[in-house]
């Protein structure tokens, strides 16, 4: 039993949690890194206080918990049907009780994360004896980890019957758009590309903005948010990759220069979204309204100008390697001189003249 | 009439075109030419895909000149279609639905006519060679242009399927659409009777009678 445990959390778990680590990993951000460090348990407290007072908060944290063990289920009903996965029908030989109690234990595991954040929610309301709320919370869990287990056991000891079960999939219809499908490549495909980007320059913003007071000079900022640009600059490289490789028949369409151009900048300025909400905690200390707004244009036009070199035929790797070196110096110095405003209104002129200029003149290979 | 000038394309030293001048009437042509000859980076340079020196107009219309209002007249279907895998086949009908700015009713009439409805829901990376291919055609018949390009029309396509893909192409002829086609299968007489040639050899085309 064991040995079979074994090869299941392999096989499902950890595929699990390697797929969905940018996800959980935004999760976590957005529930722990927002708030200032000296307020996380006083704002966790309260948030948990909330949600075992109010029957409509907890109705929607309960919500919330349900849509998260679909989108595991989904993955786990996907996983498990795959070819290389075939040898999972073997389970069905086990007595049904043994092969529900593995997927019982594989959909506890997935919900691990939830879970974590539970053992919290049940300290604090049995130091306020919040028992009803309690009771429903360990009943609803329980019941979705049945849930996942009942239909992966059913699923697999019948896989030669029609499935009658239609899992609803959790894919919004937003990559019907340009912006769509290339943000659907790099947080569908290039997801470790994204963790690790993100995890750099969260981390480099977080440990600034935490020695950040009042009065500070917004160049530290901006000097970190460049920094922080430099690590999303192999994300610009596997993007022009995919679209030489997948998308090059778009250049049949007719869409122009300027909306691609567009679709390019309003991806990237996006891309840095958790980056300015980290900051957003920084108001009043070295950082402005203004400043705050200018940093997603400074972000769009610093990665569309890398993104524009490269639609250069036979490029070269150590001239972009230069290319960028200089790119970044530049830009270093002008910020240090306060003027962002002007590097980054000059980098978005010259990125569209590059990028007006060069790309229909380029040739996408497969290579 | 499609006319291409000067056309000179070149990848380093070796030349792959040099066309001076070709003129092609309205009509359905079959672009032919041995491997390697230069066939698909003609259609390419055509559907404005691969960049080069010269000039492609269509009717008037020159494709450097005047990039957009020419990708408005001309759609092309490529060989070995490269989609993105975590697409559905509906988000790509829709994507270039959107480009070309075309009516849903329109669409839902091509969709069944291609009988690909039942799978367009499912994502681009789970479909087979010729379910891919149909969903190539399918995009490139989706406006009514005034030249569709099909690079190897042929290939992965079920026997079944053919007849109606050339009866589509004589619908849209009888409308005004021209056809430039590249295949290495020669047609069959009771099923499609292209309107001249066009061979592709020695770095050079040819408009030639059938």
């Amino acid at each position: 039993m064991r040995a079979i445990l074994h090869l299941m959390i392999k096989a499902l778990v950890m595929p699990f949690y390697k797929n969905h680590a940018g996800l959980l990993f935004f999760v976590f951000f957005v529930m722990f890194g927002i708030v200032e460090s000296t307020q996380i348990i006083f704002y966790h407290q309260s948030l948990i206080y909330g949600m075992l007072t109010s029957g409509i908060f907890l109705f929607v944290v309960l919500m919330i918990w349900l849509l998260y063990q679909l989108k595991s289920l989904h993955f786990l009903l996907k996983t498990s049907g795959e070819d290389s996965h075939l040898f999972l029908h073997h389970l069905a030989a086990l007595p049904s009780v043994q092969s529900f109690f593995c997927f019982l234990v594989v959909s506890f595991l997935t919900f691990i994360p939830v879970f974590a954040y539970t053992i919290a929610i049940y300290i604090i309301g049995i130091q306020h004896q919040f028992y009803d709320s309690l009771a429903i919370i360990f009943i609803f869990q329980l019941a979705l980890w049945f849930m996942n287990a009942g239909i992966l056991n059913y699923t697999q000891r019948k896989a030669h019957i029609a499935s009658r079960i239609t899992m609803p999939t959790l894919t919004l219809p937003y990559q019907r758009t340009q912006i769509g499908i290339y943000s659907g490549y790099l947080f569908k495909e290039e997801k470790s590309a994204i963790l690790l980007s993100k995890l750099f320059s969260l981390t480099l913003i977080y440990i600034i903005k935490e020695t950040l007071e009042a009065g500070d000079d917004f160049r530290i900022i901006g000097i970190t948010w460049l920094f922080a640009l430099l690590s999303h600059t192999y994300l610009v490289n596997k993007l022009k990759v995919f679209e030489d490789q997948s998308l090059s028949w778009t250049r049949s369409l007719p869409i122009s220069t300027t909306k691609t151009f567009t679709t390019y900048f309003l991806l990237y300025a996006l891309l840095m979204v958790p980056e300015l909400l980290l900051l957003t905690g920084s108001m009043g200390k070295g950082l402005s309204f203004v400043q705050l707004f200018l940093l997603p244009v400074f972000s769009g036009a610093f990665l569309i100008t890398i993104h524009s070199y490269l639609f250069k035929s036979n490029s070269d790797p150590d001239k972009f390697v230069t290319y960028l070196f200089w790119l970044f110096m530049i830009c270093f110095m002008l910020v240090l001189s306060k003027l962002i405003c002007i590097v980054a209104s000059g980098l978005l002129l010259i990125s569209f003249w590059l990028f007006n200029k060069r790309f229909f003149l380029y040739e996408p290979t497969n290579d | 009439m499609l006319q291409l000038t000067n056309i000179k394309k070149a990848y380093g030293s070796r030349i792959i075109l040099d066309i001076p001048q070709l003129a092609i009437p309205d009509g359905a042509y079959w672009i032919k030419g041995n491997n390697g000859s230069g066939k698909t980076t003609l259609m390419k340079i055509i559907g404005g895909i691969n960049p080069f020196e010269g000039h492609v107009v269509l009717d008037k219309i020159d494709l450097v000149k005047k990039p957009m209002a020419y990708r408005q007249q001309v759609s092309f279907a490529e060989a070995e279609p490269a989609f993105p895998g975590y697409v559905t086949g509906w988000d790509l009908i829709r994507f270039v639905q959107h480009a070309r700015k075309e009516k849903d009713e329109r669409i839902d009439a091509l969709v069944d006519y291609f009988n690909v409805r039942s799978f367009l829901d499912y994502t681009i990376g789970t479909y087979s060679s010729g379910m891919t291919k149909k969903v190539s055609l399918l995009l490139a018949f989706i406006e009514n242009t005034k030249l569709i390009l099909l690079d190897e029309p042929l290939i992965t396509l079920e026997d079944i399927f053919l007849p109606l893909l050339f009866s589509l192409m004589k619908e849209r002829q009888a409308q005004g659409t021209s056809f430039l086609l590249s295949t290495h299968q020669p047609f069959r007489e009771d099923q499609f009777i292209p309107d001249g040639k066009i061979v592709v050899e020695n770095q050079t085309a040819q408009f030639v009678g059938l």
